[in-house]
């Protein structure tokens, strides 16, 4: 299918439509509106890709980059109609229904707000193709961030794609999932969460005031952190 | 007053050791011109390597540009700007490195946050930034981040530079913006203006300084902690008088709401 985006009135009406949920969980998908001509137009470069259910983030974002690749497109990181109107279009992975409704979270999460600093990398969709796109050249190394399912941001985001310097850098991304991602079951590392993220965030924001952590393997940066860390840097 | 330490020898270069101008292309991706001044870092770190960083949110690109003893820059068509959508929002850094083995990685000088210069450059429009945001009825609001105040003006009201630069907004809402940042800075923050890497940096000294005429910040005093406040005061009162805002909105009234 032709992927398209809403404009001013379409992202108004998505905006209504979670409103919505929000007093009643288990209000329709309004599907209609991701075709409505009069809310939404075609993107500038035509993207085509067919909607499937996705293994986690990285499989979305590799799905939306082969789209961009086969026609020699460019996703724009930086459009509030295209995102929300993929954030519709997936709707049913990024605010699932469970327990026979939806629970909408922050409208961030859907329609993302670019502008706003502290909430910009909020959105479920953009966020994660924004970091494989950073680490396309070797997205494996951005897997603690990538591996999980569409509709959990997760504290791990929250502390790593919130700071510019970390989240761009290959060597702070690839060091946070040596140290916190068990690549052999795919999954975090037990404990890699809540307070360990925010403390790595706050270290690794003071290690690239010493260190050019671009420049180090993740093997040595690893060896840098305190022994807080010991319980993950051990673990398999 | 808060007092910063630095053990670990790293040192900050300053604006005139780095400058980095921008070249937008009128297709394709912008490109851009390093003017680095390394000779007071020393021969004896010759070796080390120099890097320089462009980046916005998610994206950076990094470049090499050889050593301190050596530099070389990359040929221009490796110095474009190619994973950013919009150059106006690239902020460079630049990081010498270290290159000895036992201490590789290490950072012996650096540069952050640096906004370059462009084809119109305009160093006050960098003091306030202005964006558009759902304020759910409010016109605008004030906010700050890491770069410095930001304007932020509802989509409704129309686009943020139409509303920002518009007579009424300037003479009504620019004051309270000078006067809430200045605070901010100044006195909740306790910066002194001194930090190069503050935003509070170039407002003294791009702005209060050389356009009014202002003088360093008192110094913090809890004998008198409402000088600084006073400052402020001081400030802003030049900023209207300056600029005549109060003669700036009368003239935007219709003809007959003169008399």
């Amino acid at each position: 299918m032709k992927l398209r985006r809403f404009n001013d009135d379409g992202v108004e009406q998505f905006r209504s439509y979670l409103a919505t949920l929000k007093i009643d969980p288990t209000a329709p998908l309004p599907e209609g509106l991701l075709t409505n001509p009069s809310l939404t137009e075609p993107m500038d470069g035509p993207l085509e890709a067919e909607p499937r259910t996705f293994l986690n983030r990285l499989d979305f974002a590799r799905w939306l980059q082969d789209a961009a690749d086969s026609v020699g497109a460019r996703v724009s990181l930086l459009d509030t109609g295209f995102w929300s109107w993929l954030s519709l279009l997936l709707f049913d992975q990024v605010c699932p229904i469970s327990k026979g409704g939806r629970r909408v979270r922050d409208e961030v999460r859907y329609i993302p707000r670019f502008s706003d600093w502290k909430r910009r990398y909020r959105h479920h969709l953009a966020t994660s193709y924004s970091i494989f796109y950073a680490h396309r050249d070797n997205p494996d190394r951005a897997l603690l961030l990538l591996s999980g399912s569409l509709d959990i941001l997760g504290e791990m985001t929250e502390q790593i794609a919130s700071r510019q310097e970390l989240v761009s850098c290959p060597g702070t991304m690839g060091l946070a999932t040596l140290l916190f991602f068990d690549s052999a079951a795919g999954k975090l590392k037990r404990g890699a969460s809540g307070d360990a993220a925010a403390r790595l965030g706050v270290i690794l924001n003071q290690y690239t005031r010493t260190y050019d952590i671009a420049v180090m393997q993740p093997s040595d940066s690893l060896r840098l952190l305190p022994k807080e860390f010991d319980r993950f840097r051990n673990a398999s | 007053m808060p007092t910063r330490l630095n053990y670990t020898g790293r040192r900050k270069l300053t604006g005139s050791e780095v400058q980095i101008r921008i070249f937008p292309e009128p297709s394709g991706p912008a490109s851009f011109d390093v003017s680095l001044d390394l000779k007071n870092l020393g021969t004896e770190i010759g070796d080390a390597r120099i890097f320089i960083e462009a980046y916005h949110q998610s994206l950076r690109m990094r470049y090499d540009f050889g050593t301190v003893a050596l530099p070389l820059p990359p040929p221009p068509e490796l110095r474009r700007l190619s994973e950013f959508e919009d150059w106006r929002h690239v902020l460079f850094r630049v990081k010498v490195t270290d290159a000895r083995a036992s201490t590789r990685g290490r950072l012996l000088a650096w540069r952050n946050k640096i906004r370059p210069q462009g084809p119109k450059d305009d160093p006050e429009a960098d003091l306030v930034r202005f964006s558009n945001a759902d304020l759910d009825g409010l016109l605008w609001v004030l906010e700050f981040d890491d770069d410095g105040p930001v304007v932020k003006i509802d989509s409704r009201a129309g686009d943020r530079f139409d509303v920002g630069g518009d007579d009424k907004f300037i003479s009504a809402i620019y004051p309270e913006v000078m006067r809430r940042s200045l605070v901010y800075a100044f006195v909740d923050q306790q910066e002194n203006g001194d930090d190069e890497e503050h935003w509070s940096f170039n407002w003294l000294e791009g702005f209060l300084k050389p356009k009014l005429g202002i003088d360093n910040p008192p110094p913090l005093d809890e004998m008198d902690p409402h000088a600084r406040v006073e400052w402020v005061d001081e400030a802003v009162r030049v900023f209207a008088n300056r600029n005549k805002l109060s003669t700036l909105w009368s003239t935007q009234l219709p003809a007959e709401d003169l008399s």
